[in-house]
């Protein structure tokens, strides 16, 4: 079904982007509050610790892909607590298999995603927040109806961005699933592979196609923040 | 139906705001309008968002009506510390801060989200009606004049009907032409609720239109200083 390079690398770096909007947001989210809730009281010891997960959450952006690699194959590997359970669970080990490969691909989209959201939270005008509270609103609530949806064009600009770092790992994919042709090779491996033995006209299929959409993604991330600007 | 008791908003502070000069405020606001006035800079917003809990002073207490919302010594973590979210007092700010994403009608009813629609609804109207917002309730808030979007704030404090209600310059972002038609409707709205209700202003004009309890924040003699201290003694 998924034996094309393309239509694996899409469905792959689909399913990678929707989780890391999901956990991205939150984890943006959480910082966030425990930032927020530190400056409030007057504890450093909040702020540092949220500069520390922060510069956690960064690390994917500047770590060597093979590094990224190893990091996640111990912890999804057949020995891992993590794999096991997954082993146990569905039948079929974790590693080297599509599934590991949306989370390689959620290696570089994740921590894309949440920078930008809470950067963005970050510039929301505080005062917004204060507004909200004083009609009752929850931090959670505040965050939810009033933060996140200020951040709505922001959060989309990184989304696309992380769709178009997804689609283009090659690195991790390698080390966690491998490059089994129609099963885990995605596009990017793929035309790896097809330059190695010569077959251009193969390669320059894949090329094209993974130009043009990230040409769009970087296309369409550029009128947002447009639009932004403007506001 | 009987006459809700009021409420007394009462409040001893000391905090030193940016470390920049030591504020000492002593309130003891009855139901209706105290007018609190002051040079800028001298601490009327940073009073606002003391009782408004934004802030947290060195030491102090804050009540309202029989409800503590702070009691803190100085040096220590305060032993009653309710949220702001939790304290049922209405903030006005200078700038109306409407939610932009939302429209006139949605962040009216921000804050009675957890009313049933009809309720809602209900509340929604008679406050557009007393604040001419009826033809407006679909549009975005920058589809506004400074007044309307003065107006929408005032109604989106009001929905949750406080027990308590701070106006911090509510005229500042308004047009110069709109001002006395909105301290009308202002008036009109606020003598028809039972609560205490501080109105920050630096405007003389503003101040003769109350005709009510002054206080003034005096900055002492140093210049390190600033007192507000009030009994509004209707």
């Amino acid at each position: 079904m998924l034996g094309s390079p393309l239509l694996l690398s899409f469905a792959v770096a689909t399913l990678a982007t929707l989780l890391s909007l999901a956990v991205g947001v939150l984890v943006a989210s959480l910082l966030f509050y425990i930032g927020q809730v530190g400056s409030l009281s007057q504890r450093p010891a909040r702020a540092r610790l949220v500069e520390l997960l922060d510069a956690l959450l960064s690390l994917p952006l500047v770590l060597p892909p093979t590094v990224l690699g190893y990091y996640l194959l111990t912890l999804l590997g057949r020995h891992s607590p993590l794999g096991r359970a997954f082993e146990v669970v569905t039948g079929s080990p974790l590693a080297f298999t599509p599934t590991a490969a949306v989370l390689a691909a959620m290696v570089s989209a994740l921590p894309a995603i949440a920078r930008s959201t809470r950067a963005a939270l970050c510039e929301v005008d505080p005062l917004y927040f204060r507004a909200a509270a004083s009609l009752g609103a929850s931090a959670g609530r505040a965050l939810w109806t009033v933060g996140l949806p200020l951040c709505r064009r922001q959060i989309a600009a990184a989304t696309m961005l992380a769709f178009a770092r997804a689609l283009g790992d090659f690195g991790v994919t390698l080390m966690v699933a491998g490059d089994i042709p129609g099963y885990t090779q995605t596009a990017s491996l793929a035309v790896y592979d097809a330059v190695q033995a010569g077959r251009e006209h193969d390669a320059l299929s894949l090329i094209v196609p993974l130009s043009l959409t990230a040409l769009c993604l970087l296309y369409g991330v550029g009128r947002l923040q447009d639009v932004e600007r403007k506001r | 139906m009987s006459e809700p008791r009021p409420t007394l908003l009462d409040a001893q502070l000391s905090a030193s705001p940016d470390g920049l000069y030591r504020l000492e405020v002593s309130l003891r606001l009855p139901a209706g309008v105290t007018v609190l006035m002051g040079p800028s800079g001298s601490g009327k917003s940073t009073t606002l968002d003391l009782l408004a809990g934004h802030r947290i002073p060195d030491a102090g207490q804050i009540a309202l009506g029989d409800e503590v919302l702070l009691a803190k010594q100085a040096g220590q973590a305060p032993s009653v510390l309710v949220a702001p979210e939790l304290r049922h007092i209405g903030y006005v700010m200078q700038q109306p801060m409407l939610f932009p994403h939302l429209t006139v009608g949605q962040n009216l009813a921000y804050g009675i989200a957890q009313l049933p629609q009809v309720a809602q609804r209900a509340r929604i109207a008679t406050l557009a009606q007393a604040l001419q917002l009826e033809s407006l309730l679909s549009r975005r808030p920058s589809e506004l004049s400074g007044g309307q979007r003065q107006r929408v704030a005032l109604g989106r404090a009001l929905a949750i009907r406080p027990k308590a209600l701070l106006l911090d310059e509510p005229l500042s972002a308004v047009d110069l032409g709109q001002r006395t038609e909105l301290l009308m409707q202002l008036r009109t709205l606020l003598s028809e609720l039972h609560i205490p209700v501080l109105y920050v202003t630096h405007s003389q004009d503003e101040q003769r239109f109350w005709d009510t309890d002054t206080l003034t924040i005096q900055p002492r003699l140093d210049a390190q200083h600033c007192v507000i201290v009030g009994k509004a003694t209707r």
